[in-house]
């Protein structure tokens, strides 16, 4: 019985971190169309940008790296992508992985190599049952869990998130309609940056911080986003807890890296047998169907 | 140059005047000279590859000519973009319907209403509805926009186009791909539209659909307008019926 609480309150930590990430990977590929390979590295900045200001407050900490995420997702946008979005997909593809190189680069050059550690800002624990867990952990859950679901109303319930949900159906008839582009690249970009960059410096505390942190995160939540519905934004959400709770599944019988291998393979075989998961060319489908 | 636009303008609600369209060596609009007057129905009928569809793309701002220009109401519009002209009243609907097809019939009105339209709030939401009530389809609204078949698919690409409040109505082949009867049903709602006083431009294949529309026809050939004035006279026409089956046209 207790086994069970600790296995579920790790499966929803793990999910919710995986969610955030995967949203804003998401919220990229539906409306750049761009594969963000760098997104494991933009956590990165994240957790660096928390040891960079362990000097300050958690939660005035918090709330500036979201700002970095943003001003650096906006330079990236203005910067790089938009020179590489008539380029085609494998431009857009290496372009990303070159910022994700320059970003670990760049961590190694201004923190070495060397693994760092911040404390958690609330170091208690809680008990439920004869089941002790950190309680750093379940308020932060909590928080994504909330911060998601004002997400996912914004987009579902809002003018804004309609105009960008057009956007992402069919960016040329949005334009149309005066819905630019540009700036809706832009914002969408820097703000999935600052999601990334969010998920990064929450997950932070219970990490061993160094440069390529990024990558283990980087394949389940490309799965997560993977398996979902092409263009839905909470589909990436329900992807990546139907990930981890495979993966937890999986680790509870089994050891870790027989787990992973499993984990991928199985999610490698559901793209394969429903490879509509995988198609973002609806609307192109639909219009040479017709 | 400049008097022949001023006095063009005087009476339409929507001028193109001595419009050229190239793209590269490729002339497509060869001097093109159209006149929409308020609350008229026009339809433009032509071969293939006649340049309908470019003069219609230069009208709503999807292009911009080579050389001449468009006024709506009076005023220069040339530099204007689609969205631009959208918000000053001029909508269009595509030949190959594209609605936004993850979100709903009601969502598809409802963004045009608020960002092509520039309405807000109950305005917008009342927009979509009166919208969505003409061209009979409240009860999809909904539903999903990639689920509809054609036929829903081209009245949403009315409605939407509606729902922005529009002046001036430019639809390219509505009636293209729909059976007799549904094209009927479509001529119908368009009809209410014409009487409404809502300017129309119509390019459509289906002639004896449009005329029952229409009070004015324009054949286009090889870029230029060979007849223009009332759709019987036009049909009769020795060069329309040229155009239609003569030599070149033959393929």
């Amino acid at each position: 019985m207790s086994s069970w609480i600790q296995i579920l309150l790790d499966f929803i930590w793990a999910s919710s971190g995986l969610a955030l990430v995967a949203f804003s990977l998401g919220l990229i590929l539906g409306e750049l169309r761009i594969v963000n390979i760098a997104q494991g590295d933009l956590m990165m900045v994240g957790a660096y940008s928390m040891y960079a200001m362990r000097g300050l407050p958690f939660l005035i900490a918090l709330p500036l790296t979201f700002v970095v995420g943003l001003g650096l997702g906006f330079a990236l946008e203005r910067g790089v992508l938009r020179w590489v979005y008539d380029k085609g997909f494998m431009a857009t593809l290496l372009a990303t992985w070159g910022v994700g190189i320059v970003l670990e680069q760049g961590a190694a050059t201004v923190f070495t190599v060397s693994q760092k550690g911040i404390d958690p800002p609330i170091k208690g624990l809680i008990e439920i049952g004869d089941v002790v867990y950190p309680a750093y952990r379940a308020v932060v859950a909590a928080g994504i869990i909330v911060l998601l679901a004002v997400l996912l109303l914004l987009v579902y319930r809002t003018s804004f998130g309609l105009r960008l949900r057009a956007s992402i159906d069919n960016v040329e008839m949005a334009a149309v309609l005066g819905i630019s582009p540009q700036r809706t690249f832009a914002m969408v970009f820097a703000l999935a940056t600052a999601l990334a960059v969010l998920a990064g410096a929450l997950i932070a505390p219970t990490i061993a911080i160094n440069p390529t942190l990024g990558l283990s995160f980087l394949a389940p939540a490309f799965f997560a986003v993977l398996i979902s519905k092409p263009g839905s934004l909470a589909g990436p959400v329900l992807g990546a807890v139907a990930v981890e709770f495979t993966f937890t599944l999986l680790q509870t019988y089994l050891n870790i890296t027989v787990a992973e291998s499993i984990l991928f393979g199985l999610l490698a075989l559901f793209v394969v047998v429903k490879p509509q998961g995988i198609s973002w060319s609806r609307t192109t489908a639909r219009e040479e169907a017709s | 140059m400049e008097e022949t636009a001023a006095s063009s303008v005087d009476g339409g609600l929507l001028v193109g005047a001595g419009v050229y369209k190239s793209f590269g060596a490729l002339s497509v609009l060869d001097g093109v000279n159209f006149t929409l007057a308020a609350n008229e129905a026009v339809g433009i009928v032509g071969p293939n590859g006649a340049g309908k569809t470019t003069l219609l793309n230069v009208l709503a701002g999807a292009y911009r000519p080579t050389t001449g220009a468009v006024y709506f109401e009076g005023a220069d519009v040339t530099t204007l973009d689609a969205a631009q002209r959208c918000r000053i009243g001029i909508a269009r609907s595509h030949q190959i319907p594209r609605p936004f097809g993850g979100m709903t019939v009601f969502e598809n009105c409802f963004v045009a209403a608020t960002t092509g339209g520039g309405f807000a709030g109950q305005h917008a939401y009342q927009r979509c509805a009166d919208s969505l009530e003409l061209c009979q389809m409240l009860h999809v609204a909904n539903r999903r926009a990639e689920t509809l078949g054609l036929l829903d698919r081209k009245r949403l690409e009315l409605a939407r186009a509606l729902a922005t409040g529009p002046r001036v109505l430019l639809l390219d082949e509505i009636g293209g791909g729909l059976t007799d009867e549904e094209a009927n049903n479509l001529v119908e709602t368009i009809q209410v539209l014409r009487d409404r006083g809502l300017a129309i431009v119509w390019i459509e294949h289906i002639v004896h659909v449009l005329i029952r529309v229409v009070e004015r026809l324009v054949c286009m050939d090889a870029g230029r307008i060979i007849a223009d004035g009332k759709p019987e006279v036009v049909i009769a026409d020795a060069a329309v019926i040229d155009a239609y089956v003569g030599g070149r046209g033959a393929s």
